[in-house]
């Protein structure tokens, strides 16, 4: 790759991930799942409180996939398993890129939990 | 139930298409697919749960669908902006992906100058959709309001407003694309024919004896001057070519604007209005050449519009002298030429004025 051209992309310039990109990268972290599989583990890692709605998810994906966060994995052809359906099932997995930028954001967020643990602590004392 | 969730998926499916085209080809499937499995679940744990869903479902498609276009226009002013070598320094913020898809599509633009010429035959047309306008609705009209029939007088009316609105909608997409070189003469002839629009209804309203305050007369005034001045420090910005354009729309609709007043009363001049469509025809060439020429050959269209515009006011001034005389008024030609050159000739001096700015900005010439 070109440096000059294309400058290396850092995990950070991506931070703080918004709280429905955070849950889609997590869903992703346990392995590839498709759309409606993300949406529904998201609703259940949020607990109820991040809903995505198709049009919303499928937005976030694409700016992830733009991003190099996610990788798109078209389903394999299998008997009996139309054309139109097989083209519908993709499933998206985690990038090596997007791994990082996850494992940096949960970095950001511990420490800043330890910051405020730290001080609140400390004024309790 | 399951032809109520069919004709919901169908319904979907159908929504799918307002969505950007590249959006919808590369997720359009999954999409419907999607819905069809939430819906189904959905659909098993109540009615509640349903009525929740697609109450979520079309609040996030109308946010989508808004979002993904505006993606989709940025995307393309970007790479517009990549193509003519101005991309901004924000462009290095872009990702590695992005930035790749970016360089396959300029590739995949095959003729940039036949894309270069119709961008120039898009930014020619307001002059003449202004002229036709104008020509139509008094060819409709055919005489004094008085004496022809209201669906006549309605028709007319609905007729010359098509073509303002057609400006109005292209200024509009212009300011949405964030300035494009074809947006400036669009930007130009909207703004005067509002500022006319606005003009007239003041004036009707005041025949009406239902006359405007002065305060707000003179917000009104202030606010078309902020705008005005605000979008031609803008265009100079961007180069003298862009600020000309802009200039020389704005010019053109306001010397056009003489075969609009001089169809009012008491005038009613039906046998010269329809000039305004060969004349509108002229100064969209004018404007064409303009884009199209580089270097002091500029000048011919800019004196040429002048010229025009000249004797547009002579022509105008010429059906209300006797008028004027006879309300002992002063001649409106004097002011009106003061302001039409001005219009004309602020773009590109402003433009060659903000030269050394420009450069300081690194922006080009």
């Amino acid at each position: 790759v070109n440096e000059e051209l294309f400058p290396p992309v850092t995990t950070e310039q991506y931070l703080p991930l918004s709280e429905a990109t955070f849950f889609i990268l997590l869903s992703l972290a346990g392995g590839p799942k498709h759309g409606y599989a993300i949406m529904k583990d998201v609703a259940e890692l949020s607990d109820g409180r991040v809903g995505l709605s198709t049009g919303t998810l499928y937005g976030a994906l694409k700016r992830l996939l733009e991003q190099g966060l996610i990788q798109r994995i078209p389903s394999k052809k299998s008997a009996g398993v139309a054309e139109e359906s097989i083209r519908s099932r993709k499933s998206y997995a985690l990038s090596r890129f997007g791994r990082r930028t996850l494992e940096s954001e949960v970095q950001r967020i511990e420490d800043l939990a330890e910051a405020a643990r730290l001080r609140t602590s400390g004024a309790n004392a | 139930v399951s032809t109520l969730l069919k004709l919901m998926t169908r319904i979907y499916g159908w929504s799918i298409a307002l969505y950007p085209s590249d959006f919808r080809q590369a997720f359009g499937d999954e999409l419907r697919w999607v819905f069809e499995l939430a819906v189904r679940d959905k659909a098993a744990e109540g009615w509640g749960r349903l009525i929740q869903f697609c109450l979520r479902e079309m609040a996030g498609w109308g946010k989508a669908v808004g979002h993904q276009h505006l993606e989709a226009i940025r995307r393309r002013s970007r790479i517009s902006g990549a193509d003519r070598g101005t991309a901004q320094p924000g462009l290095h913020r872009q990702s590695l992906m992005r930035r790749a898809a970016m360089a396959d599509e300029s590739q995949r633009s095959s003729a940039p100058r036949d894309r270069a010429n119709s961008n120039d035959v898009i930014a020619a047309l307001p002059p003449l959709l202004f002229g036709v306008g104008i020509a139509t609705t008094s060819l409709v009209r055919g005489g004094p309001w008085y004496t022809v029939p209201g669906w006549r007088l309605y028709l007319s009316v609905a007729i010359g407003l098509v073509p303002m609105l057609v400006i109005g909608i292209g200024a509009a997409l212009a300011l949405a694309r964030r300035f494009p070189d074809w947006g400036w003469t669009w930007i130009g002839a909207a703004l005067i024919g509002a500022a006319l629009l606005v003009q007239s209804l003041v004036g009707e309203a005041e025949e009406a004896g239902r006359a405007l305050p002065v305060w707000a007369e003179t917000t009104l005034t202030l606010i078309f001057f902020s705008v005005g001045v605000s979008l031609l420090v803008t265009s100079a910005m961007r180069g003298v070519r862009r600020a000309g354009l802009f200039s020389l729309a704005a010019a053109g609709t306001f010397g056009l604007s003489m075969y609009l007043a001089i169809i009012a009363g008491p005038f009613f001049r039906h046998d010269l209005a329809p000039l305004a469509a060969p004349l509108g025809l002229v100064y969209s060439g004018l404007v064409y050449a303009y884009a199209r020429k580089t270097g002091m050959s500029v000048l011919f269209p800019i004196v040429a519009v002048g010229v025009l515009n000249l004797a547009s006011f002579i022509l105008a001034n010429q059906v209300w002298s006797e008028w004027l005389a006879a309300q002992s008024r002063s001649s409106p030609v004097v002011p009106l030429i003061i302001l039409g050159t001005a219009l004309l000739l602020s773009g590109p001096t402003l433009g060659w004025l903000l030269r050394p700015l420009r450069t300081a900005f690194g922006r080009p010439a």
